[in-house]
Formats: C-alpha cells, structure tokens, sequence
C-alpha cells in the first residue's frame, strides 16, 4: 500500500469514525476538549502504526478508551491533590450523572460501550483487556449500584 | 427495571453528546498528505507539552537523524538543520542499534518513546522450556480484576486469568502491580508459576525473582526509551511493511509487548523468541545490551528472519535520503499518568538469580 492509499484510507476513516470517539471519549472524561485531543492522538498514533494495524476502527476504539482511561487515572491523582486541573465545563449535573462518575472506571467504560456505542460482549471485551463474561459483571455490577443510587 | 434503567442510560448518554458536532468542525483539506504531517487532521496545532517527554534517546536520534539528512518534523515545526539539533554526546548508541538495509527498505518512519521507565521486565524459562515475561508496573490508576481465582503466594494475593492463549498472573497492592505471563494454555498454578510465584519477593516496587537450579534468565531490568523504525522491505517477490522495535540497555522482555505465546527458537545462531499472534508476527531478540523486536502483519515468520538478517549498522552512509520522517512520540498530549510515589514505593525494579 503506498502512501497516498494509506492517506485516503486513513482520510475516510477520519471522516467516518471521528465524531464517534469524540463523543465516546466525552461520555468517559466529561471534557470536550479532552476529548477531541484524545481522539487526535488515536488517529496520530494510527497514523504512526500504519498498515501494522488489521483493524484500524477497532484498534482507535481501545486508544481512545485506554487513552480515556489515563485521563480518568491522572483526574483521580489531580483531586485527591489541590491543584486546579478540572475544566469548568458544564456537565448536565443530575442523579444519574453524580451516580455514573461514582462508579469505577471499568464500570462507566463496560454502560458506555455497551449502551451508547451498543457493542457486542466481545468487543468491548478486546477493548477494556477482559473476559466477556467479566464484561457481563461489570454491567451487572453497574447497573446494580445505579439502581440503589437511583432509589 | 433494568431495562427502564437501560433505556434511562441511552436516552441521558444521546442527551449528553447531543450538543457535540455530528460532523468533524473542519476536514482537513490534506489529511494524512504523505507520512509526515502527523498534526494536520484539523487544522489546529497542539501545544507540544510532550515534546519535554522526549528523552536523552531522542535527542541521540535527532542527531543522527540530522545526520543523514532526515527532515524532522515537531508539531508541524520543521528543523532541517544539522547545527540545530544537539550534537551526539554517544554516538556509540547510534552504532548499537540496528537500522533496515537501505537498498531494500524504502519508506523508513522513525519514532522515539513513549518511555517506558514506569515498569521493569524479565524474562525467564522453565527446565520444561515453559517460558515467563514478568512485569513490574508502578501501581498507581490499576484496578483490581473481579470474579478470578486467587492464591497467596510469598505474602502476596495472585489473581489468574486466561490472556490471548497466555496464563496471566497478577498481583496488585498499593505500590506495584506485578504481571507473570507464562506463554501456552497450561494448567493454572501449575509448578512452574507456583515456582515462580513463590520465588518473586517484593518490596514497594522492587521486585526479586529467585528461582531453583535449572531455570534460565534471558534479562531483567528496567525498560528505557524505545525508537521505533517503520519500514517497507522488499522481499523476493513482495514487499512487507514491518516494524523494528530497539530499547538500548535493556532485556528482551521489554519489547516482547502483548499476552500472545512465547516461542523460544533459533535466528542466525541466536536465541530468539517468536509469536505467532491473530494479527501479528513477531520476532525477538537481544542484540548485545538492546532489546529487538520486528512486527509484522503482513510478513510470515520466515520473511521475518529474513528481514532481520538483513538489518545493518550503517546508518549514517545507507540511510541517506531513506529516511522519510522523524517524529518524537506523536500521541503524546494526554495528561501524563499518576506521579509515582516515590517516597514510600521507589520505583519499578526487577532483578532475577537462579540458585
């Protein structure tokens, strides 16, 4: 594949999937502007790995995702810490919002992929590094704790 | 009930990402143009905070890049000038590591880091030939993994679970978190892991690996800063895009990244490991005191060796003009991970004695 191949494969895949991650990547760090930069590095590392990547729409969904998840890890140490870091964006603050950033991360990660992108078990097993049948616990798990939030 | 709270979630995820753009705000007018304007998809320049994460490895490859004449590219800033970079205080570096053999590569794509200094690596092999990569990680942001067999072993809780045809062991406290591959689907805790389980001792982030009479150590230590060059080689018949991972004052084990099985073989006289993973091939081996490895989706195992035998030293006389782009670590504007905790876990070590 030359580069100008590479480069329109790469083009329609921007097209495609951007706004996509963009919003998965929102839905799991709550920063716009996180958001977009974190996508902005999926396809530049994409870019970087080229034809060594057999999947690209799956391989920018777990960048985007772990890449997510380095963002929630570093926001954990930033809070615990007084050091401003955390946008002053506007999150729609409600029940569900407050109960959803309660949960671990991998819990938010399995109600996302699962009931925003409608993944299958499977795939957001590859993505989150587990078992399908932990994917089936974490959701479990999550939508337990939402109900006794949400009661 | 659950499915009103599924429904609740659909509709409030829909309702938050609602006021996002459905689009991309602008498409790039040359995405992707050629393989060096790695920053241009909308049409925004990043501040270049990771450029202060490109390590001393990285200054050693702007100088020889420089040196054979290589354009380098930071966040759309280009500096073609020699005089520019800083001078190669080790160019011995330069001449350990390996580079593709320039009339049969073409397409060379060069990148430094991301470093990997939060971890240490060993690999070691069983008298059975069962063979382990062991991972030191800096705890902090690991979770711990749900509804998985555990035992204690030397004072410390191990989790197992299946990893890519690998057994994955793992423990996690609050300092370090310490990963045991053992390549092939074997029988969990069997008396390998157990041997190697038992004999990893650990305090804070250092861990000791000391294993019984007729186990091998193939290197431990801590992983440095990879340079990673991307390359087409021409085969026989075919070209194959292929990448050549070095890590300069390491083990092997550093650059053998991913849970797929280790195979132990023979390359050009050298011990050498392969994998044989869903998508990618791989090849490793130590070269002197730099961890290699070649990745390939397309090239089979033997193509591999070929391409290895074929890498060469001199770089600066056979690269000239080969060299198509040199980055420091593109995706490299995440806020960095969690600080170490230093003062109470030091960092990640990881040595191994065999009795």
């Amino acid at each position: 594949m030359d580069s100008d191949e590479a480069g329109n494969r790469l083009s329609d895949l921007y097209r495609r999937e951007r706004a996509g991650l963009v919003r998965v990547a929102y839905l799991l760090t709550n920063s716009l502007s996180a958001s977009e930069e974190i996508v902005q590095d999926a396809f530049a590392a994409l870019q970087t790995t080229g034809s060594l990547v057999a999947k690209p729409a799956a391989y920018l969904r777990t960048s985007v995702v772990n890449a997510c998840r380095s963002y929630h890890r570093h926001r954990v140490v930033v809070e615990r810490h007084p050091v401003q870091f955390v946008e002053a964006e506007d999150p729609q603050h409600d029940e569900l919002f407050d109960a959803l950033n309660a949960l671990p991360w991998r819990q938010q990660a399995a109600l996302v992929l699962r009931f925003h992108v409608d993944l299958p078990e499977a795939d957001i097993a590859d993505i989150l590094g587990c078992r399908p049948s932990t994917v089936r616990s974490l959701t479990r798990r999550a939508l337990a704790t939402l109900r006794k939030a949400l009661t | 009930v659950t499915s009103d709270l599924e429904d609740r979630l659909r509709s409030f995820y829909n309702d938050r990402t609602a006021h996002l753009p459905p689009e991309p705000e602008m498409l790039p007018t040359e995405p992707f143009a050629g393989s060096t304007t790695v920053f241009a998809m909308d049409g925004k320049r990043r501040p270049p905070r990771r450029v202060a994460m490109v390590s001393a490895a990285a200054v050693v490859l702007l100088g020889a890049a420089a040196a054979v004449g290589a354009t380098i590219i930071r966040d759309g800033r280009t500096n073609g000038s020699a005089s520019s970079v800083a001078t190669d205080p080790s160019a011995s570096l330069l001449d350990r590591l390996l580079y593709p053999a320039a009339p049969t590569s073409s397409g060379i794509h060069v990148v430094v880091g991301p470093d990997l200094g939060d971890a240490a690596t060993a690999l070691v092999s069983a008298p059975d030939g069962s063979i382990f990569r062991i991972v030191v990680n800096n705890a902090a942001g690991f979770e711990t993994t749900p509804d998985v067999p555990t035992q204690e072993h030397n004072n410390r809780t191990y989790t197992v679970e299946d990893a890519s045809g690998s057994r994955f062991y793992r423990s996690l406290d609050q300092c370090a978190e310490i990963g045991v591959f053992q390549s092939g689907s074997t029988p969990a805790w069997n008396a390998d892991a157990t041997a190697v389980l038992d004999g990893l001792e650990v305090v804070g982030q250092t861990a000791t690996l000391t294993l019984p009479p007729g186990w091998t150590s193939h290197g431990a230590g801590v992983a440095q800063t990879p340079v990673q060059i991307s390359f087409s080689a021409q085969l026989d018949n075919a070209s194959r895009q292929v990448s050549l991972m070095q890590i300069p004052n390491t083990n092997v084990a550093a650059v053998m990244i991913g849970d797929e099985p280790l195979v132990q073989a023979t390359f050009d006289g050298h011990l050498a490991w392969t994998r044989d993973g869903a998508v990618h091939r791989s090849l490793y081996w130590q070269d002197g005191d730099t961890a290699v490895s070649l990745v390939s989706t397309e090239a089979s195992s033997t193509e591999l060796q070929q391409v290895a035998s074929e890498l060469e030293r001199n770089h600066a006389t056979d690269l000239a003009g080969h060299i198509t782009s040199f980055d420091p670590q593109p995706s490299g504007t995440l806020p960095p991970d969690a600080p170490r905790s230093d003062a109470t876990c030091g960092t990640p070590q990881l040595s191994v004695t065999v009795s």
